[in-house]
């Protein structure tokens, strides 16, 4: 009994070591390796040796003026992306799950943004913000100065909205399927029961939608704290830091001032930030969440 | 809320080239158990939808209490459905489930709770009202998915084959309860099944259909015993009634008319001679008798404690199933046999073509 209890054990675990090898390789790893290099400060004269400085790095860098503006540009990003991005997703759905002729054509094309890189889809938009060229600004009468993308106020509204459009194809698709697995027939018990077509949405279909939009506000919010293409290509994190997000100021103070030990803490911050969210996520959204089947 | 008629006037419904309904013409009175029996695909399930609204005829009239409401929206017809998976909404306990209709039609919530545990109550769900659907068994569902359905007092009550996902005794059950509650509330109900024991043993009337076709509306003993034609004929009773294909042979001197079958012959009223019938006899019409008129070799002796059930063949290779109490020897499979007429037996005679039931002429 006991040694067949192992022998399954064992086989447990051989089956689960490729899944471990690889985690520890890209995950687990430099997961420590980046904890570790946040204790290790960058002189500031170039190619010297880093030097020991224990926790005061940390310290340092997350209470300076600087990270706190990254973060709170990040909040704001994620507030613009996430909610925006749901509402209109799951609007484009409920439009499109109407039973009519040539509905597939808007189907495909309000999935379509799925197939866009976020590369090509920021060159779009940069395109299309462009003062001189651009559409959206020649339509606006804005033409000539910074444009939207130089301007402080504007830049990160302006590249939010890229980003909703960039995700708009996966919360398309999501939310229809997630109309389609509600059954037919809820719908017309409701309509025989007396709600109007509001009604049955909202206390029908929309509660038994909560699975997929608690999913698709997860990834919206992991997805904005790591939002780098787009602001890369349309702002650099411009005009003067004004579209720099945690994650661009990673980027930039490792990649572009060579300062890993800086890199490492906002990067361990971004972590624990993003690991914190997503389990209040879990803990308070996913009361109110119902799974089909569930108490059964 | 008055119990209300129920009418349709030469409903169609078309899906594309495939004509799902042909020209209903039905009336459920008020008050009354109708029940729409026949096999699947029959379209008694897209008429019932019809009446609800939740499918729009081709072509056709739907009254509800004498007012047209073809053109009128499910919520505004008034009625109650029951679905055949219940289709209790997932999310909601058993008490908003039930209260659903009413606060769809703006009721106060006191009013609402009060209404909502009357019919918990009437009902016997009043311990599960704070439970989730998927908490309750199949027959509680079913039982939730009712008081949904009686907690507005709807002018009719529309059933889409609701027991037919029950096991076997709590069907029984819920058909006793569905009847008290018919008789309870008064309400007009239009009952979709395919099971002819729920029909006869529940319906005021029963509307036969096939194949989009209305074959025959009466009640039930009618039904049973005056078939309008072959489908009915083979369609209600368990087992079927036997058909036999047969000639109409002019009488010989001083006998009764009789038509020729396959092993003999069986007795039958006055009809033409030469005319090609099918003649219909129930099982427990035919009796194993040496005086018998038809010869048939003993294939199959299904007992079933109170009764037994014998296939005989005929010598054209067809089978004819005999009825038998469950006392006595049984008869051994291949005994040749010669079967007769029980002494009440009725001989039902339907033209061959056409397959409608004719009377003999007086």
């Amino acid at each position: 009994m006991l040694l067949r209890k192992v022998r399954e054990a064992a086989t447990g675990y051989v089956f689960l070591l490729p899944a471990i090898g690889l985690f520890g390789v890209f995950v687990f790893y430099p997961l420590v390796k980046t904890a570790y290099l946040g204790f290790y400060a960058q002189p500031v004269f170039p190619g010297l040796p880093t030097r020991y400085v224990g926790f005061s790095q940390y310290t340092s860098v997350l209470s300076s003026s600087e990270f706190l503006g990254d973060l709170w540009r990040t909040v704001l990003f994620v507030l613009f992306t996430m909610p925006l991005g749901i509402v209109l997703g799951l609007a484009m759905a409920v439009l499109a799950h109407k039973k009519l002729k040539g509905i597939r054509v808007f189907r495909t094309i309000f999935s379509s943004t799925i197939a866009t890189s976020v590369a090509v889809a920021s060159v779009i938009f940069v395109t299309l913000l462009d003062p001189q060229v651009g559409l959206l600004p020649y339509l606006f009468g804005q033409t000539g100065g910074t444009g939207i993308l130089g301007s402080p106020t504007w830049a990160l509204p302006a590249v939010a909205l890229t980003t909703i459009w960039q995700n708009l194809g996966f919360t398309f698709i999501l939310m229809s399927a997630s109309l389609q697995s509600v059954p037919d027939e809820l719908l017309e018990a409701a309509a025989v029961d007396g709600a109007s077509p509001t009604a049955s949405f909202w206390r029908v279909t929309f509660p038994l939608l909560s699975p997929q939009l608690f999913f698709v506000s997860v990834i919206g919010i992991i997805g904005g704290f790591q939002a780098f293409g787009q602001i890369d290509i349309l702002t650099q994190g411009g005009p003067s830091n004004h579209t720099t997000t945690v994650l661009y100021d990673i980027y930039e103070s490792v990649f572009e001032y060579s300062n890993s030990g800086k890199g490492a803490v906002m990067a361990i911050a971004l972590f624990v930030i993003l690991l914190a969210l997503t389990a209040v996520q879990f803990l308070v959204l996913q009361r109110r969440v119902f799974y089909a089947g569930a108490g059964r | 809320m008055e119990p209300a008629s129920v009418e349709l006037e030469h409903i169609e419904k078309r899906f594309g080239s495939t004509i799902a309904l042909a020209s209903i013409d039905l009336c459920a009175a008020p008050g009354e158990f109708l029940v729409l029996l026949g096999p699947s695909g029959c379209g008694k399930s897209t008429l019932l939808r019809i009446v609800a609204g939740l499918e729009t005829p081709s072509a056709g009239t739907v009254r509800i209490g004498g007012t047209d409401v073809t053109a009128v929206e499910p919520r505004d017809r008034d009625v109650s459905m029951v679905f055949q998976n219940y289709a209790l909404y997932p999310h909601l306990s058993v008490r908003h489930n039930i209260e659903f209709p009413l606060k769809a039609r703006h009721v106060p919530a006191p009013e609402r709770r009060r209404v909502a545990e009357e019919a918990a109550a009437s009902l016997q769900l009043s311990d599960f009202l704070e439970r989730k659907p998927s908490q309750l068994s199949g027959g509680q569902r079913q039982r939730v998915a009712l008081a949904r359905a009686i907690v507005r007092h709807p002018k009719a009550f529309l059933m889409d084959e609701p027991l037919s996902n029950l096991d076997a005794r709590l069907r029984v059950e819920m058909r006793a309860e569905l009847v008290e509650l018919h008789l309870r509330t008064g309400t007009t109900v239009v009952y979709v099944t395919h099971d002819q024991v729920e029909a006869m043993t529940m319906g005021d009337r029963i509307a036969v259909m096939s194949h989009g076709v209305l074959r025959q509306l009466g009640a039930p003993q009618e039904v049973h015993d005056r078939p309008a034609d072959v489908f009915v004929a083979g369609f209600i009773g368990s087992p079927p009634m036997n058909l036999l294909p047969g000639e109409v042979v002019a009488p010989s001197a001083g006998g009764p008319p009789v038509a020729v079958v396959s092993g003999g012959t069986v007795r039958v009223g006055a009809y033409e001679p030469g005319r090609r019938v099918t003649i219909g006899i129930r099982p427990e019409h035919l009796v194993v008798a040496d005086a018998g008129t038809l010869e048939a070799t003993v294939s199959l002796v299904e007992s079933l404690g109170h009764e037994r059930l014998l296939a005989c063949r005929l010598p054209d290779t067809s089978l004819v199933i005999v009825r038998q109490g469950g006392s006595g020897p049984p008869t051994a499979i291949g005994t040749n046999v010669r079967l007769g007429l029980a002494g009440d037996a009725q001989v039902h005679v339907f033209d061959r073509e056409s397959g409608r039931r004719i009377d003999a002429a007086a």
